[in-house]
This record gives C-alpha cells, structure tokens and sequence, in this order.
C-alpha cells in the first residue's frame, strides 16, 4: 500500500532532474549566443567610434570654415548675426492672442485665449 | 504471496514473466524497509530537501540576475571596449575635442624570415614604404641576430595595406592606441597633450604631458571609468570664432600676438579661450622637441601669461570704494597730480579741478583711480584683490596654469596701491581678470574658473560686494562705452560695457616706450550681464605706430565689439529689441 505514495514522490525528481539537464545546455547555448552578441556589440561600438572621430574631423570648425570661404560664391554662407532673430510683432497672430513680455522685452509667454475656429 | 515464490514452473515461464515475477519479489522486499517509520521520515526529508534545491533552482533561472559571469545589459561596459585606456574630451555640447583610436604598430621577428634572400627583400621593401628608413641598417639589424625590432609606431589604413602586401611571416602589426585631437588646432592650448609611457608590442601607456591632458590624467585613465567622456565648459565655434576673428584682427593691426578669454560671468566657467599663435595638437612631440622659437606657441598667453593688464585695474578701485561708501559715481575726485615720496603720478591735461568718479573710469584717469586707492588704504586694497582671486592660482585645469600664482609686490606700500589701482605692479593673467571681473558684475558673487563643465560648487561662493555695488559698477562700466574710451565702436544689436586698459610693456629695467598691451575688459549684455570677454593684442597699431594709433580704444576695443556682435547671437542672447521702422529698413 504504500508503493504509490513513493512513485509519486519520484515522479517530480524524475521530471525536475531532466528540467535541469535541459537547461544546463539550454544556458551553456546561450551564454555562446551572448558572448557572440558582445562581440558584435564591441566591434560595431569601435567602428561607431572611429566614425564618430572621422565625423568630428569633417566637421571641424577650421575646415567647415575653409569650405565656406572656397564655395563661397556658390553658397554665400553667412555667420549667424543679430538680425537672425526676429521679432515677435513680426509674427502674424490671430487677433485673440496675449504675449507677455518680461523686463527685458524677453517673450515669457503667448498664449492664446480661446481654440481656433471659435 | 510466498506461494508465488515457490512455484515448481517457474523455469518454463517467459523471461518476461520471471523480470516480472522478481521485480515483484525485490521491490516487496524494499517495501519491507519502509516498515520502519524513522527510514519512512529520513525518506521524506532527504525527498524535501532535493525539492528544495529543484525550487531554488528554478528561481534562479527565472530570474535576471548574473550567475554566469556574462553580462546581460548592453549598457554596462564590458570587455568589449577595453581596448581603450583613455577617456575621451568632449566639448559643452558633446562634440569631440580628443579620443583614443585603435592603429597598429609595425615590428618585426627577424628570426621568423627563412633566409637572408627573404631579409633583403623585407628591408628593401619596407624601405620603399617608409621613406626615412634605410634598406642596408635595416637589413643589417635583421641579420645580426636580435629576435625584435620597432619599424614604426603608428601606421595608417594605406601603410597596414601595404605591409600586408609584403606578406612576409616575420613582420607583425600589433594593436597600438594613439591619442587624436579631430579639432586640430582648434582650443590646442587647454587640452594640452599626451606622450607614450611604458610600451611593448601589444599595448602601449598614454601618459598626459600638458594642459588638461596631464592635469586631470589620473581621472581620464581611470579604471571603468574610460568610456565616460570628460566634458569641458569650452563650446567650440565660440572658440572657433574668437580664434578666428582674433586671427584676422592681428593681421589688421599687425599684432605679435593676441589672446582672448570668454568666461560665463555667473558660474565662472570658461566657453572660450584663445591663444595666438595655436599649434596642432596631434604634432605636440614634434613642436615641443623642436627650438625655443618653434616651442614658444606651445605658450598659453592667456592662462600661462602674468601681465600687467593697465587701466582695466581701475575699475576695482573705484568698486571697492563704492562699497565702502567712501564715493559715489557722482563724487568729485581732485584732479590733482599725486606726490609719493619721489614719485609723481601726473594728470591728464585736462582743466578740470576736479573729476567724477564716473570719469576717472570713462576717461581712464590715473591720478583719479590712484586718489581712490589712497582712500582705500593699502591693506584693505590687498584684502579686495585677494576676495577676487588676484593673488592666488586661477585654478583652471591645465597642467601650466593650476598653480601659477600672480606676481605680487613683496612690499605693498602706498606707491604700490596708486600704481595698481591702474593696473601696474601686479601681473595676473587673463584668466584671473576675467574672473575677477564677472565677480564685480554677476552681482558681487566670487567666481572660480574652470575649464569643467558643471564642475561649480555654488554653495562655496560668497559674495564680495553687493548687489547695489555691482549695479553701479556695471553702470561704470557702461558710460565706458557710451562716452568714454570705447565710445569709438559698439557691436551690432547687443550692449555692452568695459574698460580699457593700453599698457607699457615692462622691458630691462622699467618700461618700453613703443611697446604696448592693449587690452579690453569687455561685459555683455550690460543690463544684465551674463558674459565677460577679455581681448589683448600684443603691440598692435592701428595706424602710424603713435601712442595714440596704439592705445586698446583703436585696436582691442573694436576687435572686441566685432567679436561680441559675432558671439552673442550664438551663446543665445537676444539682440536689442528694434522698433518695427528699423528691422523694415
């Protein structure tokens, strides 16, 4: 009488035994699979690296500078000056708008008072 | 059930029948031992404790921690990158100013080649391919036996190519680290350089030799910590720009030399820093082991150089006295030449009899400023200068400047404190007048430079005057150019305010007579300002060589209106707002 109870208990050893072969390689398969990724992570951080340098020497500021100067009748690039910045009047606005300057004529907000079409 | 046992026909069963009929038999006999209630027990225990380890160990593969060694974040550094030893520098704004990159080294095993035919081919070869070899000493170091020898340190992509083509088994590329500045000459003087330590064929020691590259090396070297780049305060086309427009100014005044500081007036932190002539950091060895003539732009002019910066000390005399109380901008000071035992500071020749504190700094007059200092008092002016930091180390982060201290006078007596109320006497760099001056403007609190993003620990600042203080200051500062020495120029859209200061260079034994630095302590936006700049041109003339062609009004204050109507729009500042009329015309 006392056979059952005994199958019963091993039942589970049997089954949690082959759960645990299975994922020993299961795990080994993937640590493979990690340490391959890794190494395509590495290689693909060093090329972006040397990009990145190789993009930064392209875009130094003397060379951008000279490139300017040599197309200069093509492009007729400009340095950024104070009439770049616009005023806000120049902006057309519907009627119901507020803007609301600081001390400093520094635009803090506009908001506008009621939704479009209303 | 023993009848069973004892059967007489058992050997005619099938084998079937007997696997059978003696598992039966076994097993009811180990049944037998579960009789016993304490083997029973032991039974269960031992069952629940291997229940226990099946549990923990699906709780451990369920959940994500690291059991095995790998790393299983893409975020974390890992071995991946080792290969860099060396952090990199970055700007403000996250562009790179200097970063390690991979290259190969070239070496040879001369061992490794079969024969001496092959030798001679090697050395032939490499010969065509690095011109400052030669093909008979290389084949002779071959030949003599050793096992190793350098061919060169650094090769280029080409140069890897075509030692591959070569294909012989004896030469070797092994991986080298070399420090690259991508910017060029561009801020060559803050980020200084680095040099090869130990070496061996697979790895080589970067080891920091000038300006922020030796200062902060042990952070930049830093284990684990080598993929976190150092961010300075510097932004590079502020940078770009002062280098550029301060070129083109020493070309227009026919200047030695020229030096520029752009320092946030609130935090200390400088966005700019010129010194010309720069030099290209990626050929520092070359430049450092050539003349003394070749080494001299290896010179930082403004944070290496202690100048006497001229009438720009003026307005620290007249701050102070605001602050003590002892003036107003409106109080008259005598115009009056000022005896100190056998020295006489003159006065200018106007008739005035008398001068406003406003027009001592508007119209730069020495014996105005030298009148406040007397009133000041020799100790209490000492105090002031070393509460803005003009007696002690800027403090920025560059291996040259960390611990230059000022030339101070070893006697601070009366004719000390009228010659450096106007600027003689005591030589700071730009640096420390920067500074000095964003802490008179920013409200009275003390600045600290530094060249570190973010590296200002604000609870450590402390006021020196008040804010009323540095509102007249400002207001000083202000009637400079709206009718004093700056008057001549103003850069487009945007106010500004400074003071000039034209001085004699020191030369044997006292002063030149046609040497002079110009200077222009410059502060902008004026009404509330956000941004010192200091310009100083080396010996320029504007004109015909005059003291008057000479003088900072003609040279260093119209460089720096340029350059402030050229940097403001991109540091974020709004221009003055125009009347709807004028942005029409």
């Amino acid at each position: 009488m006392r056979a059952p109870p005994f199958l019963l208990l091993l039942m589970p050893v049997i089954l949690s035994v082959y759960w645990a072969y299975h994922e020993h390689y299961a795990t080994k398969v993937s640590i493979e699979k990690v340490n391959e990724l890794e190494a395509q992570i590495g290689h693909a951080r060093n090329t972006l690296h040397w990009l990145n340098i190789e993009w930064n020497t392209l875009n130094s500021p003397e060379r951008i500078m000279d490139l300017t100067d040599k197309y200069f009748d093509k492009l007729q690039l400009v340095k950024v000056t104070e009439a770049n910045y616009g005023n806000v009047e120049s902006i057309p606005l519907l009627d119901n708008t507020k803007i609301i300057f600081d001390v400093n004529s520094q635009l803090l907000l506009a908001t506008q008072t009621r939704e479009f079409g209303q | 059930m023993t009848e069973v046992i004892h059967r007489p026909l058992q050997n005619r069963r099938s084998w079937w029948g007997k696997m059978r009929a003696q598992i039966r038999t076994k097993s009811l006999k180990s049944w037998a031992v579960f009789n016993n209630w304490r083997t029973y027990l032991l039974f269960l225990a031992l069952h629940s404790a291997f229940l226990v380890l099946v549990v923990k160990i699906v709780m451990v593969s369920g959940s994500s921690t690291d059991i095995t060694g790998v790393s299983h974040s893409i975020n974390t550094s890992t071995a991946n990158e080792q290969w860099s030893t060396r952090a990199s520098i970055v700007d403000r704004n996250g562009v790179v100013l200097a970063a390690n990159m991979a290259s190969r080294s070239l070496y040879v095993q001369p061992n490794e080649m079969s024969n001496n035919a092959s030798r001679r081919r090697v050395a032939t070869e490499l010969a065509t391919l690095f011109p400052e070899q030669d093909a008979d000493e290389l084949f002779a170091s071959f030949s003599n036996g050793s096992s190793f020898k350098w061919i060169k340190k650094r090769l280029t992509p080409e140069q890897q190519q075509a030692v591959h083509d070569v294909g012989e088994p004896g030469l070797h590329l092994g991986p080298r680290e070399v420090r690259v500045y991508p910017q060029g000459k561009i801020a060559a003087h803050l980020l200084g350089s680095v040099s090869d330590g130990y070496s061996d064929a697979q790895s080589v020691e970067l080891k920091g030799t000038a300006g922020i590259e030796m200062a902060k090396d042990r952070l930049l070297r830093q284990l684990g910590k080598q993929n976190l780049p150092l961010a300075l305060s510097i932004d590079l086309r502020a940078q770009a720009i002062l280098s550029d427009t301060l070129t083109a100014a020493i070309h227009t005044y026919k200047a030695e030399g020229g030096s520029a500081v752009l320092m946030d007036a609130n935090s200390g932190e400088i966005v700019a820093l010129v010194s010309l002539p720069d030099y290209d950091p990626n050929l520092w060895a070359e430049i450092f082991s050539g003349s003394p003539d070749q080494r001299k732009v290896l010179f930082c002019q403004a944070s290496q150089g202690l100048y006497e910066f001229g009438s720009t000390f003026k307005i620290f005399a007249a701050a102070q006295a605001l602050e003590l109380g002892l003036v107003d901008i409106d109080s008259k000071v005598p115009n009056q030449d000022i005896k100190l035992g056998k020295y006489t500071i003159s006065r200018y020749d106007t008739d005035e009899s008398h001068l406003s504190v406003e027009d001592v700094i508007a119209k730069s007059s020495n014996v105005g400023s030298a009148w406040l200092a007397l009133q000041i008092g020799s100790e209490r002016q000492r105090q002031f200068m070393k509460e803005l930091g003009l007696l002690d180390p800027s403090g920025i982060e560059t291996n040259e400047a960390q611990n230059l201290f000022p030339i101070v006078p070893r006697n601070w007596g009366d004719i000390q404190t009228a010659t450096i109320s106007y600027g003689h006497g005591l030589s700071v760099s730009q640096v420390h007048l920067a500074a000095a001056y964003s802490t008179i403007v920013n409200g009275g609190i003390r600045v600290w430079p530094t060249i570190i993003k973010d590296n200002q620990p604000t609870s450590e600042s402390y006021r020196v005057i008040s804010p009323e203080t540095s509102k007249k200051v400002t207001k000083l500062l202000q009637s400079v150019a709206t009718k004093g020495t700056a008057k001549t120029s103003k850069p487009n859209g945007y106010s500004w305010g400074g003071k000039t200061g034209t001085a004699d260079k020191p030369s044997r034994g006292g002063y030149a007579e046609d040497q002079v630095l110009a200077t222009f302590a410059a502060v902008f936006p004026i009404e509330n300002p956000r941004f010192t700049l200091i310009v100083t041109l080396d010996n320029a003339d504007s004109e015909d060589g005059t003291k008057w062609s000479r003088a900072a009004s003609r040279t260093a204050v119209p460089t720096t209106a340029i350059l402030i109507s050229e940097l403001a729009p991109l540091l974020g500042i709004r221009p003055i707002q125009q009347s709807p009329d004028q942005v029409q015309n």
